[in-house]
């Protein structure tokens, strides 16, 4: 059964009203995976993620999970500039939100999602902002909250979108940490526009702008960006982002391979 | 004015105010944070088009309200709750056409149509005690939904992909929460009328998200304030002879604006204190 990959994406199709955002987009993660998703904006990283995680129904083809099947054994880290800025919510609340699917639906949270949220925020360096209301939190402290509501769940495969994005070094570094201890045992997911960070723990890079190009080394060759990133010239003149990736990770290619 | 409280309509006007700033306080704070405000104005107009049409037909006009905001909202929630909206445009549509077909069955219906006025504007003091039954059912119905529900109702009102994600059925919830809300509004109209439904609604929860930082203690500020709003409006208007339903939304008005001020006051104060201190 461990043989089976944990998740499996079959031909997947996928859009938004008339145009194809994930075209015949096929993927396998490994048990132990470390991948990492790049590519240009409106590429679809985003949109894959959110349909492995069952948020969007493909047109065509069809996505397998193998672990995180139970409630609350999917964790995922969205991102943070989505969420209403001004909503009553504490910071404590929110990252009890993690315990949902495990928990159970109308039970109430017990006092183990209580010492487990607590502690999550205390390694988040939350502790004292456990009972502030999210509306006042920095981009940064907003960023750390939805990550500790992802790692509370104890998650069999754990999602991030982007979640450095407006984060200190400081957090940055537990973060990685947490990321690279979590990999022992259960695959990571992320979507980033920038690898430099991850370099270290990065072992399958996959580019994905509209298709999909996978390689299982963590190494990204020319050729591959060409494809992921040069596939459509028009995104290439639309986005200015494309280059500098490209340049801010050639030096830095290979770290495993 | 408290020999007022020997009639019987004045204290079935009174238990409905109870009642409905319970209820407005409740769904009106989901309402405001979740931004369905624009799509309950749909509900509501939309329900006035079914209440026409009963009207017409010699039906209790409530029921066809009912019936209309349980099938609107029904439509309405799965576009909500699949991370799009309603679309803006397919809103505005259905308030207007909602309220034209009110309009067009109540000028057909035979004879003067005296409760027309009293639907637009409410007409709290002519409450009948089936109606604060009916009230107090649908109060008992949403606190119980939020007693049982609550984890998952916060979750999917903050977050509902984190939710979904989680197992919360999120499409589901959502539709027994635009449900609740059609359903409330329909009674709301008798009340304060389907033009102030919205005001009643909104301004208590824009108070409150002034005076608490959870979702729970919001909900039980915003209901206290419409309860200052609708037995102050009904005093107001008892004393000055005014209409109840424009009497109870400019006191709730009033409100808004003197909270919305005085924190903008101190906040502006707190700004320059730290700015300026040691």
């Amino acid at each position: 059964m461990t043989r089976s990959p944990a998740v499996e994406v079959r031909e997947v199709r996928f859009g938004y009203g008339r145009e194809i955002v994930l075209d015949d987009v096929s993927l396998t993660i490994g048990r132990r995976d470390f991948l990492a998703v790049i590519g240009p904006n409106g590429g679809g990283k985003t949109t894959l993620l959110q349909v492995i995680l069952g948020l969007r129904q493909p047109w065509r083809g069809r996505v397998v999970l193998n672990v995180g099947r139970e409630p609350g054994a999917l964790g995922y880290v969205p991102q943070f500039a989505n969420f209403d800025r001004e909503f009553p919510l504490r910071v404590l609340d929110v990252v009890l939100m993690g315990r949902l699917g495990r928990r159970g639906a109308a039970k109430r949270y017990s006092p183990e999602d209580r010492t487990a949220a607590e502690k999550m925020m205390e390694r988040f360096r939350l502790g004292a902002l456990a009972n502030d209301s999210v509306a006042g939190l920095s981009g940064g402290q907003l960023q750390r909250v939805l990550i500790a509501r992802a790692l509370v769940a104890e998650p069999e495969i754990l999602f991030l979108d982007e979640p450095l994005a407006s984060i200190d070094a400081e957090s940055r570094e537990t973060l990685l940490e947490t990321l690279r201890a979590l990999n022992e045992r259960i695959p990571v997911v992320v979507v980033t526009h920038d690898l430099t960070p991850f370099s270290g723990s990065v072992r399958q890079v996959a580019c994905i702008n509209r298709q999909l190009y996978y390689h299982p080394e963590g190494e990204i060759t020319p050729e591959m960006v060409e494809k992921a990133y040069g596939s459509c010239s028009v995104e290439l003149v639309a986005h200015g982002l494309p280059h500098r990736v490209l340049a801010a990770h050639e030096p830095g290619d290979g770290a495993e391979g | 004015m408290l020999d007022a409280l020997e009639y019987d309509f004045v204290r079935n006007a009174l238990a409905a105010s109870v009642l409905a700033s319970l209820l407005c306080g409740i769904l009106g704070t989901l309402i405001v944070v979740k931004r369905l405000v624009f799509i309950s104005g749909g509900l509501s107009h939309a329900a006035f088009g079914g209440l026409g049409i009963c009207y017409y037909l010699g039906v209790e006009p409530l029921l066809g309200a009912a019936a209309v905001a349980v099938v609107t909202a029904a439509a309405v929630s799965g576009e909500t709750a699949g991370g799009r909206r309603a679309p803006d445009a397919v809103i505005g549509v259905l308030w207007a056409v909602g309220m034209a077909v009110g309009a067009v069955f109540i000028h057909l219906s035979p004879g003067y149509a005296p409760d027309l006025g009293s639907y637009l504007f409410g007409s709290i003091l002519t409450i009948s005690a089936g109606d604060v039954v009916w009230t107090a059912i649908l109060t008992g119905v949403v606190l119980t939904v939020l007693v049982v529900l609550h984890k998952e109702v916060v979750a999917v009102v903050f977050d509902d992909d984190f939710a979904a994600v989680q197992g919360v059925p999120v499409r589901r919830l959502m539709l027994l929460l635009m449900v609740l809300i059609a359903l409330s509004i329909v009674l709301l109209i008798r009340l304060v009328g389907i033009l102030l439904v919205l005001a009643l609604l909104t301004i208590p929860p824009l108070v409150a998200l002034r005076l608490a930082r959870s979702l729970v203690p919001v909900m039980a500020w915003a209901s206290a304030i419409g309860l200052v709003m609708t037995l102050g409006g009904l005093a107001v208007a008892y004393r000055l002879d005014l209409p109840s339903g424009p009497a109870i939304v400019l006191l709730g008005a009033v409100i808004l604006l003197g909270v919305r001020g005085t924190h903008a006051v101190v906040e502006r104060q707190r700004r320059g204190r730290s700015i300026g201190g040691p």
